[in-house]
């Protein structure tokens, strides 16, 4: 496999070849920019957190004017809606039953945010909660179903847990806890998510801020700087 | 007396310093700066993966504190034990319900990290555990050793800022390994210096490489060792086999030995290739010729039967550390011959009619073909199935360059076929003896170890490639395949890190 011809002879070494290697590295980095702002610029509604439950098991089943309690819950701060996994339209196969969806303060009882997930999506009901959460704090939240008379079951899907940690189904322990996930008010882009991404990055660092996305930034930039650099300068 | 000693040490030193010096300089600056490349690029990556969310990473940081708070290796116990500090970060930093839930982020809330950080202040227990005894409890030391020096310089700190340094070095390790791929194909391919810089900027910006550079695995420095040993196999093809070489072959087979078991897997293929190295100098087979190989193995196996003495007289671990692997043999299971080459063959690439699938119809799609285009995390995190259906096209289309770079040099392929089998033949005994350890578990608990990063100490070959592609691109559009290679390396990296992100920040 060894070039009889000098070492230099076949390289792109000339001035066309380091302006042939010029030209493809400034097409790619308009591609890599173009898909980068594409994939950047896809809207979707965030999440602002979840209670880290997996989905294994169906935890609950709703019927009737059955209402299934969670305790040790954290409402997030700036959410606007809450989306809970299962299955609508019960063992009957009816129609999906709208949720109603209720946050009460974990210390107090009071009622924080009420909302009702009139439809499902696939395995999600989301509900708009009214009024939307301002700041962080522990809460409980309680499901049943909008219109009990009438209407199909529910299931909610979660893992199981110890009792003392369960849900409830009017005060009896279930086996286990259903998924919660938090969502902010509206569609956002990546780009304007940035910020919070930022900080979420910054977390869980022996010196935790969004520092530490800003430094995983200038790294990357720089090798790919360092990388496009050498090829060129090696052509 | 004093003054003279210190002058004949003195004396003695600047040699050894001038002697590195100038083999530091004899490394073109180009290899320097892959290295460097792949250095930045994997600190990046350590710190865009959340704390433990790398395949064992919380039992290889624990190894290594038991190592640097006992001075001795764990000793294997039926199941994993942690010290204070790290179960209190392990538990702040959700590990249990993050792993395998692609759905659960890192921690997301100002109030996680508050907990986070008063837990770790009030937790300072860090010579409890029993060092990943489970998982880790027999593997050898060397990576644990290093990786006891970012540990203790970070002594007064937490958790994290140990795993932030212990990572780091990793990182290092990760530089070192794209230094010796450049210096690999520096030897292999010697007519085109451009293309060991596209060979080893490509495995540079592989982000598995990358992900697994950036963090705390004994991987980091098995892939550092697989690449020496490919460097110092090419150069003693393409220069003879010294007794230097014989001695540094050796020498990296031994770091490899010191790092992981795996790396036995690498052993045949080295031995394979020093004896058809000795015998081709020799021109023929008799004793004299066995000196080297010999030689090499000898400085290869040194450590180990250190080790081995150790583990028997001072550690009180079982002799030779394997045996009390999850990979160890046993009167409980019986493999086979025929049994290892037939999961083989299932374990890479399809069942044939009548086999058991393990795997999955297709593992070498979807298992190996998948997980070295990228999955991370806790081997949960992936792209949609098109990506990987789509990186096939740039993946032929590399095979068809490389392909006609061999073609088109078939006489110097000729010269060189003991050369390429040797290569050919390293990489086959090392992937079979991957799934030959996979295989065993497979007998004893019906589980399969099968993840990308098992193969990439063959990373150099992966390199070899990229450069052939570049030379099958023929003069003329060389450039442009070379740039576009690099380029595609890059855009993959930076998609990749993006996933990383979405998955745990967003």
């Amino acid at each position: 496999m060894e070039d009889a011809a000098p070492a230099r002879a076949h390289d792109p070494t000339s001035a066309g070849g380091r302006r042939l290697v010029l030209a493809t590295l400034a097409l790619c980095a308009l591609a890599l920019a173009g898909g980068l702002v594409v994939v950047l610029s896809h809207a979707q509604v965030r999440e602002t957190g979840t209670n880290d439950v997996p989905l294994s098991v169906q935890v609950a089943a709703l019927h009737g004017a059955q209402r299934v309690c969670q305790d040790g819950e954290h409402a997030v701060a700036e959410t606007a809606a809450l989306r809970l996994t299962g299955s609508g339209g019960g063992a009957g196969g009816g129609a999906a039953p709208a949720l109603a969806v209720e946050l009460l303060d974990a210390a107090t009882g009071a009622p924080l945010a009420r909302g009702v997930a009139a439809s499902w999506q696939g395995l999600h009901a989301t509900a708009r909660l009214r009024p939307p959460i301002a700041h962080e704090r522990p809460a409980r939240v309680c499901v049943r179903l909008a219109a009990p008379a009438g209407a199909g079951g529910a299931a909610l899907y979660g893992a199981t847990a110890p009792p003392a940690h369960s849900a409830t189904a009017d005060g009896r322990p279930l086996d286990g806890r259903f998924r919660v996930e938090w969502l902010g008010a509206q569609a956002r882009s990546w780009w304007s998510f940035a910020p919070t991404v930022a900080a979420r990055v910054g977390r869980g660092h022996a010196f935790p801020g969004a520092w530490v996305a800003l430094a995983a930034a200038l790294l990357t930039s720089t090798s790919i700087a360092l990388a496009t650099w050498l090829l060129v300068r090696s052509s | 007396m004093a003054a003279g000693a210190l002058e004949l040490t003195r004396t003695t030193r600047v040699p050894w310093r001038r002697r590195l010096a100038a083999l530091v300089r004899r490394v073109p600056a180009a290899a320097w700066l892959c290295a460097l490349a792949a250095f930045l690029n994997a600190t990046a990556w350590s710190l865009i993966t959340p704390a433990f969310q790398v395949p064992d990473e919380q039992a290889h940081y624990a190894y290594a504190e038991f190592l640097a708070q006992h001075g001795r290796p764990p000793v294997p116990r039926a199941r994993d034990t942690f010290s204070g500090s790290e179960r209190a970060a392990l538990r702040d930093l959700k590990f249990a319900t993050t792993m395998f839930v692609p759905r659960n982020g890192a921690l997301w809330n100002p109030w996680e990290q508050a907990r986070l950080q008063r837990d770790l202040r009030l937790e300072r227990d860090r010579s409890g555990g029993n060092g990943a005894g489970s998982a880790l409890g027999g593997e050898p030391p060397l990576y644990y050793a290093l990786e006891a020096i970012p540990y203790r310089l970070a002594a007064g700190g937490s958790v994290l800022d140990r795993l932030a340094l212990m990572r780091l070095a990793s990182a290092l390790m990760a530089g070192a390994t794209v230094l010796l791929v450049f210096l690999f194909l520096r030897e292999l391919l010697p007519g085109r210096p451009w293309s060991w810089t596209v060979g080893a900027l490509g495995v540079a910006f592989q982000p598995l490489f990358a992900f697994v550079g950036g963090s705390v695995n004994s991987d980091a420095l098995l892939y550092a060792a697989a690449a020496a040993i490919f460097y110092l196999l090419a150069r003693a093809f393409r220069r003879g086999l010294s007794v230097r070489l014989a001695v540094a072959l050796g020498a990296a087979t031994a770091v490899g030995l010191m790092t992981k078991f795996n790396a036995m897997g690498l052993v045949p293929g080295v031995t394979l290739a020093l004896l058809a190295l000795a015998i081709r100098q020799d021109s023929g087979l008799c004793l004299r010729t066995l000196r080297l190989p010999a030689l090499a193995l000898a400085v290869a196996l040194a450590p180990a039967l250190a080790e081995l003495a150790l583990n028997v007289t001072v550690w009180d671990r079982p002799a030779i550390g394997a045996s009390a692997s999850a990979f160890r043999l046993g009167s409980d299971i019986h493999p086979t011959l025929p049994g290892v080459l037939a999961y083989a063959w299932e374990f890479y690439l399809a069942p044939l009619p009548g086999m058991a699938t393990p795997l999955g119809h297709l593992p070498l799609m979807d298992t190996w073909f998948t997980g070295f285009v990228g999955v991370f995390g806790w081997v949960e995190t992936e792209w949609p199935v098109a990506v990987y259906r789509a990186a096939l096209v740039p993946l032929a289309a590399l095979a068809l360059l490389a392909g006609r770079a061999l073609l088109a040099r078939r006489s110097a392929l000729r010269a060189r076929r003991l050369e390429l089998l040797v290569y050919a033949a390293t990489a086959l005994l090392f992937a079979l003896s991957v799934a030959g350890a996979s295989y065993i578990g497979h007998l004893r608990d019906h589980t399969n170890n099968a993840q990308a990063r098992y193969l990439l100490p063959l990373l150099p070959l992966y390199g070899a490639l990229l450069a052939l592609a570049v030379r099958g691109a023929g003069r003329r559009w060389a450039p442009l395949v070379g740039a576009a290679i690099v380029a595609l390396a890059i855009a993959h990296d930076l998609f990749a890190q993006l996933l990383v992100i979405a998955r745990y920040y967003a």
